[in-house]
């Protein structure tokens, strides 16, 4: 079904538009929200988006690809909006921010949702993007290459920095529960 | 960051992530509509020319293939025009078939090494690996080196040392002291293969240190003095 709506879409026809906008809508307002971690950010990368897949569907050749697609212009656009609005940038991490007691095998329990959503701000956008498409989205590391159009390797790569860096980021945030351990 | 740590981290953090708004605000999406109806889109009769938005990108110079067809033609029907034109005593050329346009795929990425995992030997039996995540697109195989069998390898205190196999500028072995500590690592090749990072949790105590040897194998040669290699130990 959605496959058809595509295509009618891509000829033209508005009211197409309009239902295949209402079935991928939420997918991709959750996914701009878990990026930009705020409502109005996220409404506007959303807003953008559906613009631009009503101008650019005509150029999509692989309608079965429409949702690596619609992944791939709401992640540009929630980096965009991030990018603008400056809000929740990234803290580049000093060297000595991570605590240097915590040994390889141990990881600080985090008990308050709060400071993950700290720790998950001081990311860029890109680091924030490719964990939202792997742990909410529920992409493989093929799926998120194809959906960002980079290699595998370059997934792996960033996917592993964005994780290093979101478990300094949360080190550094200073609130670790009593027995520092993950249940 | 052992595999149980990491793992506790994905479940958290999944978790987290599945909490939050999920539905689009109707505001929004009647906007967009709104726009598309108040916005028609034109006929565009050049569409077949232009490139597929999923596209890889590539250099502002690059053609469709079915442009690039078109003006391949035509080149090659003026230089038979122009040939014919200064050589009539001569037999004609046969201009070959102009190969037709099929539809294909757009072209996607080349697949790149993903990560390549290698286990080193450790005499203590500690389970010690690196996964090998290639960018360059030219690694062709990574394996574990024997210090004993390398040969000399320069080290370099508290980094990698680099250095190509004897007479083969293609090989590249990486070296680099480690402590008696079971770890995951990573190797991170970039583009060009000449930045080579090692991303390894710390192994501290008063141990001897262990010299683990990495060697890679590419598909064109990566000169070892051209080559920055660094150790990055996390806590």
């Amino acid at each position: 079904m959605q496959r058809e709506l595509v295509e009618r879409a891509a000829r033209g026809e508005t009211e197409a538009f309009a239902a295949l906008t209402r079935l991928t809508s939420d997918r991709l307002y959750a996914i701009a929200y878990r990026i930009l971690r705020d409502q109005y950010l996220a409404e506007d990368a959303l807003q953008q988006t559906l613009i631009t897949i009503w101008n650019e569907l005509p150029r999509l050749r692989d309608q079965d690809r429409f949702d690596a697609w619609a992944y791939r212009l709401i992640v540009r656009a929630a980096v965009a909006e991030a990018r603008r609005e400056r809000r929740g940038a990234a803290v580049p991490l000093l060297p000595g921010d991570a605590d240097p007691s915590s040994g390889a095998d141990d990881y600080r329990v985090v008990a308050d949702r709060d400071q993950l959503e700290r720790g998950f701000r001081r990311l860029t956008p890109e680091q924030r993007a490719i964990l939202v498409l792997q742990h909410y989205a529920g992409l493989s590391l093929a799926e998120i290459a194809d959906t960002l159009g980079i290699p595998a390797g370059t997934v792996a790569s960033r996917l592993h920095y964005a994780t290093r860096a979101l478990r300094a980021a949360l080190e550094a945030d200073g609130r670790a529960a009593p027995n520092g351990r993950l249940a | 960051m052992t595999d149980r740590a990491m793992t506790d981290l994905d479940r958290v953090l999944g978790d987290w992530l599945a909490d939050g708004p999920s539905r689009a605000p109707d505001r929004v999406v009647d906007a967009a509509i709104e726009h598309c109806r108040s916005h028609p889109r034109r006929p565009d009769p050049f569409a077949f020319l232009r490139s597929d938005v999923l596209a890889a990108r590539r250099s502002a110079l690059a053609l469709q293939p079915a442009f690039a067809l078109v003006a391949l033609g035509l080149l090659l029907v003026a230089i038979v025009a122009f040939a014919a034109g200064s050589r009539r005593d001569e037999a004609p050329v046969v201009v070959p078939p102009l190969p037709t346009p099929s539809a294909t795929r757009p072209p996607t990425p080349s697949p790149t090494v993903a990560a390549v995992h290698v286990v080193l030997p450790d005499e203590l039996g500690k389970t010690v690996t690196v996964d090998v995540v290639d960018e360059s697109g030219a690694l062709v195989s990574a394996r574990a080196g024997l210090q004993s069998e390398e040969g000399d390898i320069p080290e370099v205190p508290h980094g990698i040392g680099a250095a190509n196999a004897p007479n083969d500028p293609t090989v590249l072995r990486l070296t680099w002291a480690d402590g008696p500590c079971e770890s995951a690592g990573v190797l991170s090749i970039d583009a060009a293969a000449r930045s080579f990072v090692l991303v390894k949790p710390a192994c501290t105590g008063d141990s001897l240190g262990v010299g683990r040897v990495i060697v890679l194998t590419f598909s064109r040669p990566v000169p070892a003095t051209g080559v920055t290699a660094t150790l990055d130990e996390t806590p």
